[in-house]
């Protein structure tokens, strides 16, 4: 690599040296053949040698002079490196943990909303358990908070209070609209012999306890035959009699 | 060769891994509640662990955190140094959206499991029970026998107790006609399983329908423009009366039901041409999906920059845009997924940050997941996902590939159907394992009527009940694009090799993507070994080539008429004078 040498000369030279001579061609380039020609000195060849060899000294007088080197008239010129561009796929454990508080916000906020819906569900529930037992006092009201706080991860026990309640509902249906439910007749007034404990505390002047009393004496002396059969029943005299005469009707 | 590796913040995939752990891991979460049915210990333990495991997790990230701003130095501005490649954070946000899967679809799973109106519809009686709901979707024509309509609702109350309930109604005769999207109705109905379908409840032989609130403002108006669009697009030819609705709304002609009179569709003749779409793999087509959204984004955008309005409400506009059209088509998770990206993209023009599509994808597809876990396993939001993944993804690389040996715009067309079927094949298969051979052509020369046909469309649609005589003018347009798509349908969906059977299920669908990933790698290695470096190909343009060659040849011919030698100061010719 001589070459390097006159050019450092080059770059250490002061105004006034013997700077005005060219420099002296790198040695490698004389034993240069030209492997890369145009496509129109193809046509050269044809004609004789004398000029061809001229014309490849010209060439080689031209390489010499702009102190082309023997590196330089490879395939691949190292000009500018390679640039890569791959996608953003790591996160530094800062972004990570943003990420994983995002996260953990929309999964409270899911699970607040689902636990919300249960809660609603397991108070209802709950409501209609006690009032069919009527072994507590007339104050439960669906919405006490005697209920205990239902969450997802207490499935048995909601599964054994929740079926019984189920199979009464899915029996006879409460209805609040127009239409009319099976265990209503056309008129709405309610059977007694087949109405529910929740269905007879619609009847105007009949509670709770009333209600429970009411399929106690069923369930223990039969279907009733007419509405005046009521009077039996421990709890109602004739003035609760006369109250609820109008809505109920005994099929 | 110096190689220096960038990393393009332009291309920003860091929630992708999260977006996808979350829906692995309520699909698995999904498999995991079905196997273990019945058994409530196991489940509640497991559930335990999960939720012990994120409080793990969270620790541990908070330790990295600890540790990197105590002990490390602070990283410098990226240099010649490829970036750390911080392989366990991603691991870790990786099973944080496992663990987030897993929890939600319990949550979501005991959720239903403590409704009454579900647990009352697994209890196998027909006695017809109360109800009140919500009616989430425009009546279609039913896929139950016996009935005439359907829509998806919502049970509110059951028996007087407050539900949550979403499922599916069947009605007949006159309700079709009273029943509409948003109302709020109480009927008697009996409740059974679902045999089929995303709802979990089907609700049948209702009676006593009443209606307690009709639809407010938007949505009433919404249903008369599709009554209108209806009875309009009943007069068109019967390829339009059935593809223009579909082209507009998501929702084929033969598959209205409502008050407006609409004659009889030739069922043989929707069903084939149905199938036609199917085979030839543009039924993709018939549903609102990205496109429709991008569409109207750019003519809002348009319409905001002609009026030099500034960004903000360019921002605004569109997503009031965005919000009339899915008010106006039909509700499927492809559209809610669609727009979900569109609030995303809306927030970054209010901002005036680049809007980065995959992490928009992965926010929505994690929002939404998060918030309802039916939809994990919903094939129209997974195809939806699929395919704008694809898109984002795979378009630039194979654009560039194929201009090499493509024109420009065919290049792009071509790329785009390729990008978004490479990812989306594999769900296909799960839902009809064959593989439409042609469909990549058939993309292709439906692409420019598209357009055309969803605009004029969704033009007739808007101007229906205002002015019926314009509004049957643009759908006859309309049908005139869906004339030719129906065309290049039986073209490419007739032929009995047009579908390559493939094996079903899980199988078939692995076997699919294995396929793809094994033919990409395959092109990656070819593109590799020609050793192209820097740079592309220079590929003079056509007219120029055309020129060139033209004038060669005159001067060819030119040479071979004439009979003189030619003199010294001429340059040679390349051939000898004849």
């Amino acid at each position: 690599m001589g070459g390097f040498h006159y050019a450092h000369d080059y770059d250490t030279a002061r105004a006034g040296e013997r700077t005005l001579n060219p420099p002296p061609p790198p040695p490698s380039a004389r034993q240069r053949t030209l492997r890369s020609e145009a496509p129109g000195e193809t046509r050269t060849e044809t004609h004789d040698d004398a000029h061809t060899h001229a014309d490849h000294a010209d060439n080689g007088m031209l390489m010499k002079l702009g102190g082309v080197r023997a590196c330089d008239t490879s395939e691949r010129a190292a000009s500018s490196p390679v640039v890569q561009s791959r996608p953003r796929i790591a996160c530094t454990p800062r972004q990570a943990a943003t990420i994983i508080l995002m996260l953990v916000a929309a999964l409270c906020t899911s699970l607040t909303l689902l636990i919300r819906q249960s809660v609603n569900l397991t108070r209802i529930e709950e409501a209609t358990v006690s009032s069919s037992t009527a072994a507590l006092p007339s104050s439960s009201s669906p919405t006490s908070g005697t209920a205990p706080l239902a969450s997802p991860t207490s499935p048995d026990v909601q599964h054994g209070e929740a079926s019984p309640p189920a199979a009464q509902e899915g029996g006879e249906p409460d209805i609040t609209a127009s239409a009319t439910p099976p265990g209503q007749q056309d008129d709405g007034r309610i059977n007694i012999n087949t109405a529910d404990a929740a269905q007879l505390q619609r009847m105007n002047g009949v509670g709770p306890v009333t209600a429970q009393r009411i399929i106690d004496y069923r369930a223990e002396h039969g279907p009733y035959t007419s509405v005046d059969d009521l009077l039996n029943v421990k709890g109602i005299g004739a003035k609760t009699l006369e109250k609820i005469r109008s809505q109920a009707v005994a099929r | 060769m110096i190689r220096q590796v960038r990393v393009d913040g332009r291309r920003d995939l860091r929630a992708l891994p999260v977006a996808l752990a979350v829906w692995t891991g309520q699909l698995a979460g999904n498999r995991l509640v079905d196997m273990l049915e019945g058994s409530a210990t196991v489940t509640r333990v497991t559930f335990w662990c999960a939720a012990a495991g994120f409080i793990m997790l969270f620790g541990g990230i908070g330790a990295a955190v600890a540790y990197r701003y105590r002990y490390a130095r602070r990283p410098g501005p990226v240099s010649n140094v490829s970036c750390p490649s911080y392989a366990g954070m991603v691991m870790l946000l990786t099973v944080a959206g496992l663990l987030v899967g897993v929890l939600t679809v319990h949550a979501h799973r005991q959720s239903q499991a403590h409704d009454p109106a579900i647990r009352y519809s697994q209890s196998d009686t027909a006695t017809l029970v109360s109800m009140e709901a919500s009616v989430n979707t425009p009546l279609t024509a039913s896929s139950v026998r016996g009935y005439d309509c359907q829509a998806d609702i919502i049970i509110t109350r059951f028996n007087a107790g407050r539900s949550h309930a979403p499922a599916r109604v069947f009605a007949v005769g006159q309700q079709c006609a009273s029943l509409d999207h948003g109302m709020h109705v109480r009927f008697q109905a009996s409740l059974s399983p679902a045999r089929y379908g995303s709802r979990p409840v089907w609700a049948t032989d209702m009676t006593a329908l009443t209606i307690i609130s009709q639809p407010n403002a938007p949505r009433a108006l919404a249903n008369r423009m599709r009554h209108r669009f209806a009875a309009t697009t009943a007069r068109l030819s019967d390829q339009g009366r059935i593809l223009v609705p579909g082209v507009t709304c998501g929702m084929l002609g033969q598959s209205y039901a409502g008050p407006a009179d609409t004659g009889e569709i030739d069922t043989t003749y929707a069903n084939q041409v149905e199938q036609e779409f199917r085979d030839a793999g543009i039924m993709h087509l018939m549903a609102v999906s990205g496109g429709h959204f991008i569409l109207i984004a750019q003519l809002v955008l348009w319409a905001c920059a002609a009026c030099r309005m500034p960004r903000w409400a360019a921002a605004l506009a569109v997503l009031i845009a965005y919000h009339g059209l899915a008010g106006l088509v039909y509700p499927s998770h492809s559209v809610l997924r669609a727009l979900a990206m569109g609030w995303f993209s809306s927030l970054a023009m209010l901002a005036g940050r680049r809007h980065q599509a995959v992490s928009a994808l992965s926010w929505s597809v994690i929002l939404i997941l998060v918030i309802d876990p039916s939809k994990a396993t919903s094939y129209g939001f997974a195809l939806s996902a699929a395919a704008v993944l694809g898109i984002t993804l795979l378009n630039e690389p194979i654009e560039r590939l194929l201009a090499r040996h493509l024109p420009r715009t065919l290049a792009q067309a071509v790329s785009i159907t390729i990008a978004a079927q490479a990812l989306t094949l594999p769900i296909q298969i799960l839902m009809e394992p064959s593989i439409p051979l042609l469909s990549t052509l058939a993309n292709l020369l439906v692409a420019p009527f598209v357009s055309w046909s969803t605009i004029t469309g969704l033009i007739a649609l808007i101007l229906a009940p205002f002015a019926p005589p314009i509004a049957f003018a643009a759908a006859w347009l309309s049908s005139c694009g869906t004339a030719v798509m129906a065309w290049i349908a039986h073209a490419c969906g007739s032929p009995a090799w047009a579908s390559l059977a493939w094996p079903s299920g899980i199988r078939g669908s692995l076997l699919a993507l294995a396929a793809a990933i094994m033919m990409m790698s395959i092109i990656a290695a070819a593109c590799r070994l020609r050793g192209n470096g820097t740079g592309t190909r220079y590929r003079r343009p056509a007219g120029e080539r055309i020129t060139t060659w033209l004038a060669e040849t005159r001067a060819m011919l030119d040479d071979s008429w004439q009979s003189t030698p030619r003199t010294d100061t001429s340059p040679p010719t390349s051939q000898p004078p004849a």
